[in-house]
């Protein structure tokens, strides 16, 4: 008997993302990309803002950096809706302690409490890879990288997004000085060095990346606060 | 203002008509039938002191402390049921702990107030529970600078520059009220705290005591600890030669 007649080849479109054959996913990947450098007293942060699912593009302009109340700046990447519902309680928990507090959080113990949020979906997680950048209480540039259950690290630049495997090596070159002989890993960027590599990472990754484009947000976060710019970047 | 509260004081779930919850009221009578603790916060710190009555010549002198530390930069004295004092002890110490574990750094005097304070009206809201009979003096050094707060049986908290629980605390309160604390260093406030307990002690009631006394300050790093030995020392011959003072005052009154 021919038994292949009782078997099916499930139908799935193969640029779409469904994982377990038909089921439906909870998780969408918006795409872009995102990227934070810290300097001596200031920091650096830039996201693109093409949001996409799959081969479609959603919107040319939805930005994925949020500038909270406290004066940092969350950058993210993954999935947008699961962003702006993180970046909603995070901003939710920042007010209740500057009202009980009767001060603003610090970067570090908003980067603390931020782990301990995502990992409490640890279950059922928010699909967000965040970055969060400010300046830490001597005025040094903090920036805190995550990955969706709360696993954090201080760092001194990191990139996330469907380009983040163009520009993480990038970064780690340029900024790093790494497997560079006679280099001072531990120098810090100046200001508008760090600003242009920024921009030139991402004009790099636009070019390759199908995700990346449309426009940049570029945060510049010092002790004046947090400069907001907005930069054109290939709209293909 | 002292009233039974016939019918209306058998649960803490039950108001009187005026208004009161007398089970709660009675937590406090407990408070104030405990040794006399007091707090002091001046310039560059907080001092605890309390006076520890001691029922028996065999109890081991420095055993069955009152002043206990629940942070690095927090000190508690309690007056009232001991055995409710260790067990907020331990929920403050369980709090500060939690609050570090959550945003890396040391719990802020106010906050840990308000949840020793969130923590004790809880159990004035159930008749299956009774109210803790503790008075619970917390000193700390934090980055808001030295400060105190007493949190009452009710769950009522308040920021003091000087306070007082226990037996004494009217003699207390009344001492308390003449100094310029505000202009006060620590290694002062030793003295006085222990001249203060010396005072507020009744000698024909309980006979033996000892005196506990603990800061948290700029000499200590801003971390709750025992007062060295040698101060300890010195504030009890403050104290005892204060009170000498006073007895001859008195018989020169007399005269």
């Amino acid at each position: 008997m021919d038994f292949a007649q009782f078997q099916q080849a499930p139908v799935s479109v193969p640029t779409e993302h469904h994982s377990h054959g038909n089921r439906w996913d909870p998780y969408v990947d918006n795409g872009g990309t995102s990227l934070a450098i810290a300097g001596e007293d200031f920091v650096v942060v830039a996201s693109d803002t093409r949001q996409s699912n799959g081969y479609s593009i959603n919107s040319r302009y939805s930005p994925k950096a949020f500038e909270l109340s406290n004066g940092s700046v969350l950058a993210t990447t993954g999935y947008h809706a699961d962003a702006l519902k993180l970046v909603e309680h995070i901003e939710q928990r920042a007010q209740l302690y500057f009202h009980k507090h009767d001060r603003a959080m610090n970067v570090s113990a908003m980067a603390q409490m931020l782990s301990g949020i995502l990992y409490s979906k640890r279950f059922f997680p928010y699909y967000v890879f965040p970055i969060l950048s400010g300046l830490d209480a001597k005025g040094k540039g903090a920036v805190y990288t995550y990955d969706p259950v709360g696993n954090m690290e201080r760092v001194n630049y990191q990139a996330y997004g469907s380009a983040s495997a163009l520009v993480q090596p990038f970064l780690d070159s340029q900024v790093g000085f790494k497997n560079q002989r006679n280099a001072d890993p531990s120098r810090l960027l100046e200001r508008p060095q760090a600003v242009k590599l920024a921009i030139d990472a991402f004009t790099g990754a636009t070019e390759r990346d199908i995700h990346t484009g449309d426009w940049l947000d570029l945060f510049i976060i010092d002790q004046d606060g947090i400069h907001q710019t907005k930069r054109e970047l290939k709209h293909d | 203002m002292t009233s039974i509260g016939t019918g209306y004081d058998l649960s803490v779930s039950t108001y009187s008509p005026d208004g009161r919850i007398f089970q709660v009221e009675y937590a406090q009578k407990a408070v104030d039938n405990s040794g006399t603790a007091i707090g002091l916060r001046v310039k560059d710190g907080v001092v605890l002191a309390v006076e520890k009555i001691k029922h028996s010549r065999l109890l081991v002198p420095e055993s069955n402390r009152r002043i206990m530390t629940a942070a690095k930069h927090v000190g508690i004295v309690s007056a009232g049921w001991m055995s409710d004092t260790r067990h907020l002890v331990k929920r403050a110490r369980e709090e500060s702990r939690n609050y570090h574990d959550t945003y890396k750094r040391d719990v802020p005097a106010k906050i840990l107030a308000e949840r020793m304070g969130m923590y004790k009206q809880v159990y004035t809201l159930y008749s299956a529970v009774r109210p803790f009979g503790v008075g619970t003096i917390m000193a700390s050094y934090d980055a808001d600078g030295p400060q105190l707060y007493m949190v009452e049986p009710s769950g009522q908290y308040f920021g003091y520059h000087g306070c007082a629980a226990g037996k004494g605390k009217q003699v207390a309160k009344t001492e308390i009220e003449k100094l310029k604390l505000s202009e006060m260093t620590v290694r002062e406030a030793i003295k006085e705290a222990a001249r203060i307990i010396y005072s507020a002690h009744d000698e024909t009631k309980d006979k033996l005591f000892e005196l506990e006394l603990s800061w948290v300050c700029e000499e200590s790093g801003r971390k709750h600890q025992r007062v060295p030995k040698e101060l300890i020392e010195e504030a009890i011959q403050y104290a005892e030669r204060a009170l000498d003072e006073d007895d001859d005052e008195m018989d020169d009154d007399e005269e």
